[in-house]
């Protein structure tokens, strides 16, 4: 095989990966202090990608520009959610969690319901590409167009600046005591309730910035988000055992890997190729085989 | 009169409407009862295994798939009788649910990685038949039509009531009670004598088996079958919604569920499309706030039997 396919495979394999951890990542925050799935994760990812679609459209405000709008809007669109629905699930639990679990897993695919056909019902099916620094680059042999690089660029400072907030700042620090051990957190006098409502709106403020990101080299479509919680999933499973640059590790190699199929199998098993690595991976944990995240903190 | 009796009574009379609708009815109310059946099917059979054992599944379509495909295949290709056939459709995802049984059922789960796995499942063989041409890549294949519209209406129902059936008759039965035994807490439960893998195993296996028939007769009623149709997320989504909305682990809260969600599916639909499906998940987490036992919970007047589903 051709030394620049393998390379053109592998770049092209790391620009999603590094989109897939920064989902992941957003994911992750939500899990982690609270235990839960959040399956409407992905639509957030979609409001993000059509906010940054909307303001070029119809402003002509570059994509760039429109990062730290999609941010905020998620953000609180997040803590309107959790106020709204995630709060009162939880409180309503007590301390059962399988309680807690079924009633956010249906609560969260309620949000998806909502979320993905109010999309439907305003803005339709039709497929949206966003054309922003689409022109390829050559750099020494490997061609890649600026958008992407700009991607892969975004999602690894955004990655590290997640890793430092977690571990140096004192909000990041209480998300993370919260989620290694709540009952520890509380006695050292950390409202899990504001963490829980931060660190949702945090995930979810995530999800708007990678969606964004996805919007400048991928199709927009309101049903684009379930695949990518999936992903994300697949993700957060593997690389949450350690840190968050496990994640990006468990991320980069999910891309790369997806890559490498698509090119080796034929285009029609790319998604395949993730459900299969899903199903492993739950099976995996479930029989003890890989620790999940449980114990593990971000 | 007993409420009882009252209810016995009403039940008897749905039941003789239901014979003799077609003989008035008209082809679109005829349809549309069959999709009614269709779903109460769907419904009954995932509550069997998720409202049961708390087994939450997002791809419970993937036997109605299997269904679809087991009963094409055995027509076409195997050219055997439309009554085996069916039969057909119904047995092979119940084999489907013994070996993937064997592997999941064997551990514990958590909720959402169930859920997540399940979904996958569903994917993984859609993807799976539209890339393999033996089973007719992404076109699928033409099934000759049904004779007549009661043909399906009539199957359909009857599936339905098996359905209910076997569902009155496991919430009765010390397999249901070794069921609810998983549900409230799975350990002790195998400690208590509940042999959990075996239920959970056979349980996957009986809520298969209606699944597959409705799929393999919905199929033949369309007249083909293409791997998106037969292996559409919205059916196994529409499934789950139904039966949490109805209110699960009981015998009549799915039903409820299927029913009016339908009626509520046909008349939004006529309007808006997508317009149904945001109704949908309001309606869904209005439910889980307000309700977590489901409709049925809400109108206890009604006299139906409801048990605590949620641990």
């Amino acid at each position: 095989m051709d030394l620049q396919i393998a390379l053109q495979l592998t770049a092209f394999g790391l620009v999603w990966g590094g989109l897939y951890s920064l989902t992941a990542l957003g994911l992750n925050l939500v899990y982690g202090v609270m235990k839960i799935l959040n399956i409407a994760h992905g639509e957030f990812l979609m409001l993000g990608a059509y906010t940054t679609f909307w303001l070029l459209t119809l402003w002509g405000i570059s994509p760039l520009l429109s990062l730290p709008v999609s941010i905020l809007l998620l953000f609180a669109f997040g803590a309107v959610v959790h106020r709204l629905v995630v709060a009162p699930i939880v409180r309503q639990s007590g301390n059962s969690i399988l309680r807690l679990e079924k009633g956010t897993l249906i609560v969260f695919f309620g949000v998806l319901m909502f979320v993905q056909n109010g999309a439907l019902l305003l803005w339709k099916g039709d497929y949206r590409v966003v054309d922003y620094l689409s022109a390829p680059l050559n750099l020494g042999g490997l061609h890649m167009a600026g958008n992407r690089l700009l991607v892969l660029g975004i999602s690894l400072l955004v990655t590290v600046a997640l890793h430092f907030f977690l571990n140096y700042t004192f909000t990041g620090k209480a998300i993370r005591a919260i989620s290694q051990d709540r009952e520890a957190g509380l006695l050292m006098a950390i409202d899990a309730g504001r963490i829980g409502l931060v660190s949702f709106a945090l995930g979810t403020a995530v999800a708007g910035l990678a969606g964004s990101l996805a919007a400048l080299i991928y199709v927009i479509t309101p049903t684009m988000g379930l695949l990518f919680t999936l992903k994300a999933f697949t993700v957060m499973v593997v690389g949450g055992l350690g840190s968050v640059l496990g994640t990006l590790a468990a991320g980069l190699f999910l891309g790369v890997a997806e890559s490498w199929g698509a090119f080796l199998l034929g285009e029609g098993y790319r998604d395949a190729i993730d459900y299969v690595l899903l199903v492993l991976i739950i099976l995996l944990i479930s029989y003890g085989l890989l620790r999940g995240r449980e114990r593990l903190a971000l | 009169m007993s409420r009882r009796g009252l209810l016995t009574g009403a039940g008897w009379l749905v039941m003789g409407v239901l014979l003799l609708l077609p003989l008035r009815g008209s082809a679109y109310v005829l349809s549309f009862f069959l999709l009614i059946f269709m779903y109460v099917a769907m419904v009954e059979s995932w509550n069997l295994l998720s409202g049961y054992t708390g087994y939450f599944s997002l791809g419970h379509g993937l036997f109605f798939g299997i269904g679809a495909y087991a009963f094409a295949l055995s027509l076409i290709k195997g050219k055997f009788p439309p009554g085996v056939a069916l039969l057909v459709g119904g047995l092979a995802p119940v084999v489907v649910a013994f070996l993937l049984g064997f592997v999941l059922m064997r551990v514990r789960i958590r909720v959402a990685y169930f859920a997540v796995l399940t979904l996958g499942l569903n994917e993984i063989m859609k993807t799976a038949v539209a890339n393999s041409d033996a089973l007719g890549a992404s076109y699928g294949f033409t099934i000759p039509p049904v004779p007549h519209l009661a043909l399906p209406y009539y199957t359909l129902l009857f599936i339905a009531l098996g359905a209910i059936a076997t569902t009155i008759a496991i919430d009765r039965s010390r397999f249901g009670l070794g069921l609810r035994a998983i549900l409230e807490d799975e350990d002790v439960a195998q400690e208590t004598g509940v042999d959990t893998t075996r239920y959970k195993i056979l349980v996957f296996m009986v809520s298969a088996f209606f699944p597959g028939l409705a799929g393999g007769m919905i199929a033949w009623n369309w007249s083909y079958v293409d791997p998106y149709l037969a292996f559409d997320l919205i059916l196994s989504f529409n499934t789950a919604i139904m039966a949490v909305f109805g209110g699960v682990g009981t015998v009549w809260g799915p039903v409820v569920g299927a029913v009016v969600m339908s009626v509520l599916i046909e008349a939004l639909w006529i309007n808006l499309p997508h317009f149904q499906a945001v109704v949908f998940g309001i309606l869904l987490i209005l439910i889980v706030l307000v309700s977590p036992g489901g409709l049925t919970e809400l109108l206890p007047r009604l006299g139906l039997r409801r048990r605590s589903w949620q641990g």
